[in-house]
C-alpha cells in the first residue's frame, strides 16, 4: 500500500516536471535544445548518470558565456532506463516531440545500435562518448570515444613489448563489444606471431560472479614457462569478483598483469582497490593527467557535482564532443543537422591531456593512448602515453573489414570498399 | 640480441669506469639520463648493469627507490632526487648520492619517475644480489619473489652462495626450491641438472612445470634416407600415414628444398590456357580437353617441351616421402635431461590428476550432501507429521541466505559455519515456526 502511494507521488512529480518543462519550452521560443539520452536507472545508471551531469555542467557553462548563436541552450533529459529498445523510443521522442537539435547519449554498443535506425530515419545528430568496437560508421553519429586502434591495439602492443607477455587470456562479458574486440585482437596477435594455442578466449554473462575455475585456468596457462597476460573486456560489476578471485589465488599484477578496457576512475570509486593495485587500464584520458586544462576541468567538475566525484575518459569525450559541436554551430551559423555535420569535420579542440583532438572525415577523433597502473587511491599512474592517433572506423586487422573505409567528406560514404571502389551501404549496418 | 648488446655494453663499460669513479652517483646517472627518464624493459638492462658495476655507494638504494616510484627529477637540470614532504605543499630534495638535503622545490618543478611494471621487474632482478643476504627477512623475500618472476644465469651462483647463511627455515626452504628450479634452467653439469629435475617428481606447483616444459619443446625435422644423425635428441620418429599426413610430409620436404612443389590444379589450367597454339595445347585440340585425363596428357606434353614446370606424380611424391625420415626433435641436445624431464612431468601429471580427482570427489560429496539434506528434511517432516511440507524449499533458502550473509560479516569460514546454523534456526523461529 505504502509502495503504491510512493509510486503515485513519483509519477505525479514526473508528470508535473514534464509539463513544466514543456511549458517552459513554449514560453521561451529562442532556445537551442540539447537532448541527453543517458540511462538514469537500471544497471548502467552508475556510469551514465555521470555523463548526464557532465552535459548539464557544460550547458550551464556555455549559457554563462552567452549561449550559442545568441540563444541559450536548454537540456532535455530523458531516462531510457538501461533498456535497449527504450533507447530507440526515447530518441524518437526527443527528435519528434521535443525537436532537439543535437543529442548526447548512449553507453553500451547495443543501445547505440538500437538508436541508429531512428536517427538515420529522422536525420538526427548523436554524439557517442564511449570507447567501442568499431566496424560501424553513421553519417548522423560522431564517435568521440576510442576506436579499437586507439585503445585495444596499443594496449596489446604494450603487453607484447613492455611487459614481454607471450601468452594471452582474452576474457570478456558476452555481448557485441567484447566479442568484436576480441575477434580483432585474436587476429592481431596471430599476425604478430603468437600461435593460436597461446590465446585463450573466454566469455561470461553480465554480472558473473564465480571466477575460481576461470582464474585457475588462466594460472595453469603459465605451466609451459611463458609469461601470461589478461586482456579484460569484462564489463560492470563482474569485475569485482574477477579481481577478488585473482587476489585470492595469490596472483599479483607482476605475475599476471590484467589490462582492462572498461574499468575507469568512476568504476573504481565504488570498489576496494587493494586487490587491483598495479593492474592496468587503457584509456585516452586519466584524471591524473598532468595538464593545466585538466586541473581546471576537475576543479569545475568538483564544484558542480561534489568534492568526492572523479572524472573519467567518457567525460572527456563528452567534453570534447560538446565543445566541437558548439564551435561547429557557430561556424555554420545554424543548428541544421546537415550544415553542422559538414562544419564538424576538421574541428579542432584541445583535449584534457595537453594535446589537440581533431574530428576526422570518418566522424572519429584523433586521441592519444594512455596506459595507467591502478593505485591504492583509485587513481591511475600513467606509465605510457602516445601522440594522438587517428581513429579508424573499420579495423585493418580483420580480412572482412580491411578494405573498408569511412569518409563522409570526399567519398560521402560510411562503408566504402576500396577494392571494388563502391559504396557498400549509406546507412550504418544495424 | 639483448645478450649481444649486454656484452658490447659491458665491454664499453670496462673502458669507462675511470670516468665513473671520478664522479659520484649523480655523474653516473647523468650519463644514463635519457634511459632512466624513459625506461623500457628491452633497453634498461645495460644501464642497470653499468650502475651495479660502478659499485658506487647508494646504487642499491637508488634502484630500490626507483622501483618504488620514489625518485623525482628536477625539470630545470634533469638531476635525480629523493624527496620528503615539507611544509606548504613543497618537497625537500634529498641528494641521491650523499643523502643530504638539497633545498626545497615546488611539485611543479619536479617530475616523478614512474617505471612500468616490466621495467620494475628488471630492476628487481638486478637488485637481487644486494638483497639476497640482507639482514631484513622481508627484503630477502622480496628478492626471492623477483627471482621467481625473472631470473638469469648470473643469479644461480648468487643464490647458491646465499643459502648456507640463511637462518629462517621457511626462507631457506624457498631458496632451496628456487635454487633447484634455476639449476634446471641454467645449471652447468648434467648430473646436477638431472638431480634437480628428478627432485620435482610429484610436485604439483605451476613453477615446476614452467621450468620443465621448456626442456621438452620439440620441432618437426626432416632427415634423408641415411636416417637421423648420431647425437640428435629425437623425441619420436613419425611414420608417414600414421603419425603424419603424407601430403603434409611432402609439403615439409618442399619447404626444406628437398622436393619440387606440386603444381595446383588451377595453375595447371591457367598454364594450359596460356599455351594454346593454333587451337591445340601440346598437340591435343582444345575441343578434346573435356576430361581431366586429356588435360593431364596435354600438360605432360607441355612439360616435356619444357614450357611449364613438370608435373609431380603421386608415385613420385610417395617415393620422396618414403626416402626421408620425419622426426620430432628436442631443442635440448642432451637426452639424459629430456628423459628425466619427461619422466618427472609424467609423475607430476599423475599427482595433478590425483588432486583433481580428490577435488571433484569433494565437490561431488558436498553437492550430494546438500541434496541429501534437502531430501531427508522433507522425508522426516512427512514421516513424523504425515504432512508434506510445502514450505521446505523456503527453509532451504533461509539457510542458504543466512550462510551467505554470515560469511559476509565473518570472513573466517570455520567460525561462520558455527554461527550460521544458530542464526538460521532463529530466523526460522521468527518466521512462525
Amino acid at each position: 500500500m505504502k509502495i503504491t502511494t510512493k509510486w503515485q507521488i513519483a509519477g505525479a512529480a514526473a508528470f508535473i516536471t514534464t509539463t513544466v518543462l514543456t511549458h517552459a519550452a513554449y514560453a521561451q521560443e529562442e532556445t537551442i535544445k540539447v537532448g541527453v539520452l543517458h540511462s538514469l536507472s537500471g544497471t548502467m545508471a552508475i556510469s551514465e548518470t555521470t555523463l548526464k551531469d557532465t552535459v548539464l555542467m557544460l550547458i550551464e557553462q556555455q549559457n554563462a558565456k552567452g549561449g550559442v548563436l545568441g540563444k541559450k541552450l536548454e537540456a532535455v533529459v530523458v531516462d531510457p532506463a538501461s533498456d535497449w529498445p527504450l533507447f530507440a523510443e526515447k530518441a524518437r521522442e526527443l527528435l519528434t516531440v521535443d525537436k532537439v537539435d543535437v543529442m548526447f547519449g548512449c553507453w553500451t554498443s547495443v543501445s547505440r545500435k538500437s538508436v541508429l535506425p531512428v536517427i538515420e530515419e529522422l536525420n538526427g545528430l548523436l554524439f557517442y562518448p564511449v570507447q567501442y568496437e568499431g566496424e560501424e560508421s553513421s553519417k548522423n553519429v560522431f564517435y568521440t570515444g576510442a576506436a579499437p586502434n586507439q585503445q585495444a591495439i596499443p594496449a596489446t602492443d604494450y603487453f607484447l613489448e613492455e611487459l614481454g607477455v607471450e601468452k594471452f587470456a582474452l576474457l570478456g562479458t558476452d555481448y557485441v563489444y567484447p566479442r568484436t574486440t576480441n575477434k580483432i585482437l585474436e587476429q592481431y596477435l596471430k599476425d604478430k606471431g603468437i600461435p593460436a594455442e597461446d590465446i585463450f578466449v573466454n566469455y561470461t554473462p553480465f554480472g558473473h560472479s564465480d571466477w575460481s575455475k576461470i582464474v585457475a585456468d588462466v594460472v595453469a596457462l603459465g605451466a609451459d614457462g611463458k609469461k601470461v597476460g589478461v586482456i579484460s573486456t569484462i564489463n560492470g560489476d563482474a569485475n569485482i569478483g574477477f579481481y577478488k578471485e585473482l587476489a585470492a589465488a595469490g596472483i599479483s599484477a607482476d605475475d599476471i598483469p590484467v589490462v582492462a578496457f572498461s574499468v575507469g576512475e568512476e568504476e573504481l570509486s565504488g570498489l576496494d582497490t587493494t586487490n587491483l593495485v598495479g593492474h592496468l587500464a587503457a584509456w585516452n584520458y586519466f584524471q591524473s593527467a598532468d595538464a593545466p586544462v585538466n586541473a581546471e576541468f576537475i576543479k569545475e567538475w568538483k564544484a558542480f557535482a561534489g568534492e568526492k566525484r572523479v572524472t573519467n575518459d567518457p567525460m572527456e569525450a563528452t567534453y570534447i564532443g560538446f565543445n566541437m559541436w558548439v564551435n561547429a554551430v557557430e561556424a555554420a551559423g545554424t543548428t541544421d543537422v546537415d550544415a553542422v555535420t559538414t562544419a564538424m569535420v576538421g574541428q579542432k579542440f584541445p583535449n584534457l591531456t595537453g594535446t589537440e583532438a581533431e574530428m576526422l572525415p570518418n566522424h572519429h577523433l584523433t586521441k592519444p593512448v594512455l596506459i595507467g597502473e591502478i593505485q591504492a587511491d583509485g587513481q591511475f599512474d600513467i606509465v605510457s602515453q602516445t601522440e594522438p592517433v587517428p581513429g579508424d572506423a573499420w579495423t585493418d586487422y580483420l580480412p572482412e573489414s580491411k578494405m573498408l573505409e569511412s569518409d563522409w567528406v570526399e567519398l560521402k560514404c560510411g562503408m566504402y570498399n576500396t577494392e571494388t571502389k563502391t559504396c557498400v551501404q549509406l546507412n550504418s549496418n544495424y | 640480441m639483448l645478450r649481444i648488446l649486454l656484452i658490447v655494453f659491458a665491454a664499453l663499460m670496462s673502458l669507462a669506469p675511470l670516468h665513473a669513479q671520478e664522479g659520484d652517483l649523480n655523474a653516473l646517472l647523468e650519463t644514463h639520463r635519457a634511459s632512466i627518464e624513459k625506461p623500457s624493459r628491452t633497453t634498461i638492462g645495460p644501464v642497470l648493469e653499468a650502475l651495479v658495476e660502478s659499485q658506487q655507494p647508494g646504487v642499491d638504494v637508488f634502484m630500490e627507490k626507483w622501483r618504488e616510484k620514489e625518485v623525482w627529477q628536477r625539470k630545470s637540470d634533469g638531476r635525480f632526487f629523493f624527496v620528503r614532504k615539507a611544509e606548504g605543499g613543497k618537497l625537500t630534495l634529498i641528494d641521491v648520492a650523499t643523502g643530504e638535503e638539497a633545498g626545497l622545490a615546488d611539485k611543479a618543478e619536479l617530475d616523478n619517475l614512474k617505471p612500468n611494471s616490466g621495467v620494475r621487474g628488471v630492476i628487481a632482478a638486478a637488485l637481487v644480489q644486494f638483497q639476497l643476504s640482507d639482514p631484513d627477512p622481508e627484503r630477502r623475500l622480496q628478492a626471492l619473489t623477483a627471482l621467481e618472476r625473472d631470473a638469469n644465469e648470473s643469479h644461480l651462483s648468487i643464490l647458491r652462495a646465499a643459502i648456507d647463511s640463511e637462518t629462517v627455515p621457511a626462507i631457506k626452504a624457498r631458496k632451496e626450491r628456487l635454487q633447484r628450479l634455476l639449476t634446471i634452467k641454467f645449471g652447468f653439469d648434467q648430473a646436477t641438472r638431472v638431480a634437480a629435475i628428478e627432485s620435482f617428481a610429484g610436485d604439483p606447483g605451476v613453477d615446476a612445470r614452467a621450468a620443465l616444459n621448456p626442456l621438452l619443446v620439440t620441432s618437426l625435422k626432416v632427415f634423408d634416407a641415411t636416417g637421423v644423425p648420431a647425437g640428435t635428441n629425437v623425441a619420436r620418429i613419425l611414420k608417414p600415414g600414421r603419425d603424419i599426413d603424407p601430403e603434409a610430409a611432402y609439403q615439409l620436404l618442399v619447404e626444406a628444398g628437398e622436393a619440387r612443389p606440386v603444381v595446383p590444379l588451377d595453375q595447371r589450367k591457367q598454364a594450359l590456357a596460356a599455351n594454346i597454339v593454333d587451337g591445340k595445347v601440346g598437340g591435343i585440340p582444345v575441343s578434346d580437353l573435356v576430361t581431366q585425363a586429356a588435360r593431364d596428357r596435354a600438360y605432360l606434353a607441355l612439360a616435356a617441351e619444357g614450357a611449364v614446370p613438370p608435373l609431380v606424380t603421386a608415385d613420385e611424391r610417395a617415393q620422396a616421402v618414403a626416402n626421408h625420415v620425419f622426426a620430432d626433435v628436442y631443442a635440448e641436445p642432451d637426452a639424459a635431461l629430456t628423459d628425466a624431464a619427461r619422466e618427472t612431468l609424467d609423475a607430476i601429471s599423475g599427482t595433478v590428476g590425483f588432486y583433481r580427482f580428490l577435488d571433484l570427489a569433494l565437490d561431488a560429496l558436498s553437492l550430494a550432501s546438500i541434496y541429501f539434506l534437502a531430501a531427508i528434511g522433507l522425508a522426516i517432516t512427512f514421516g513424523v507429521m504425515g504432512v508434506i511440507n510445502m514450505a521446505h524449499g523456503e527453509f532451504i533458502m533461509i539457510g542458504a541466505y543466512t550462510g551467505y550473509v554470515v560469511q559476509q560479516v565473518i570472513p573466517d569460514y570455520t567460525i561462520s559455519t558455527l554461527v550460521a546454523p544458530s542464526r538460521s534456526w532463529r530466523a526460522s523461529r521468527s518466521n512462525g515456526w
